[in-house]
């Protein structure tokens, strides 16, 4: 068979497959057979022309066949995906679900908390308006005593005694609580911080 | 040869040639051919399915006054070309275990 028979009959052989499939191949062939010494020895070692066309239009068909298996197989991925969607979507139901319970466990912190500070802010109202007698009752106790020095010094003396007594006593535990009230805002912004990064 | 090559056997000779260096299709075949015993039509679906597999590429150079498709060998390519080197072993060395059990022959 010469080398131009052989290719015809491949031609023929693989109309079918696409155009750049089938260039590819002519062009293989035709280079096979410039390579080769004897043109006629090629032909006859290469075979029948009509079953290489074969193969290679089966080697095609099954390419082809794969790589559209190969795509399902994307499909199926990417439904998949969806599905993880789904499922972010069904934990934010339940979540919601779970709100019902969740919520008031959420405002009972919530209230406590609040109480909490109402108590320290409370307390401190408290203390500081008892400060505030004690310094003007020390005052009072001062002013009473340089009165009193007209009718009585010992009595006098004690009063200025008592009034100073007053005020210092006064001074020191109002020291003293803001450093105590410093402290309890502290811990309650700690616990907030705590119960909301839960 | 009695043994009959399978197409993983195949794609690993030639990529197992193409390390050695680029060749074109003619070469190619006469080179497998030293290997295995094969018909001369064999090889080129097998170098179509290994260009369309990223194992080896193709680029075109003048000779004679003529063009010439030259086969060269990929990364993924040597990477398989490694594995199949690796199967191969394995391979081997189950069937040495078994065959060279059998007395009588040469050994």
């Amino acid at each position: 068979m010469s080398k131009e028979e052989f290719m015809k009959k491949l031609k023929d052989g693989i109309k079918s497959i696409p155009e750049d499939e089938k260039e590819e191949a002519l062009v293989y062939y035709e280079e096979y057979f410039e390579d080769a010494e004897d043109e006629e020895k090629a032909a006859e070692e290469l075979g029948n022309p009509q079953k290489i066309a074969a193969q290679i239009k089966a080697e095609y068909a099954i390419k082809s066949l794969e790589n559209k298996i190969e795509k399902k197989d994307g499909e199926i991925k990417e439904e998949t995906r969806k599905n993880s969607v789904l499922k972010n979507i069904i934990i934010v139901i339940l979540a919601v679900l779970a709100a019902p319970v969740a919520a008031p466990i959420a405002i009972a912190i919530f209230a406590l908390l609040i109480a909490l500070l109402a108590v320290v802010i409370a307390v401190s109202i408290a203390v500081f308006v008892a400060l505030f007698a004690g310094v003007v009752g020390g005052i009072a106790l001062l002013i009473a005593g340089i009165c009193s020095f007209i009718v009585s010094v010992p009595s006098a003396l004690c009063l200025l005694g008592a009034g100073l007594v007053f005020l210092s006593v006064s001074t020191l535990i109002c020291i003293l609580t803001i450093s105590i009230i410093k402290i309890v805002i502290k811990c309650i912004v700690k616990i907030v911080r705590l119960v909301l990064k839960k | 040869m009695v043994f009959q090559p399978s197409a993983n056997l195949l794609d690993a000779c030639v990529l197992a040639v193409l390390m050695n260096g680029d060749t074109y299709g003619y070469e190619l075949t006469q080179k497998v051919k030293e290997i295995i015993s094969i018909s001369e039509s064999t090889l080129y679906p097998v170098l179509r399915r290994l260009q369309k597999e990223e194992l080896l590429e193709t680029y075109d150079e003048a000779y004679n006054g003529r063009n010439r498709r030259y086969y060269k060998i990929t990364e993924n390519g040597k990477v398989k070309c490694l594995e199949y080197k690796e199967e191969w072993h394995d391979y081997k060395v189950r069937l040495d275990k078994v065959l060279g059990d059998v007395k009588g022959g040469k050994k």
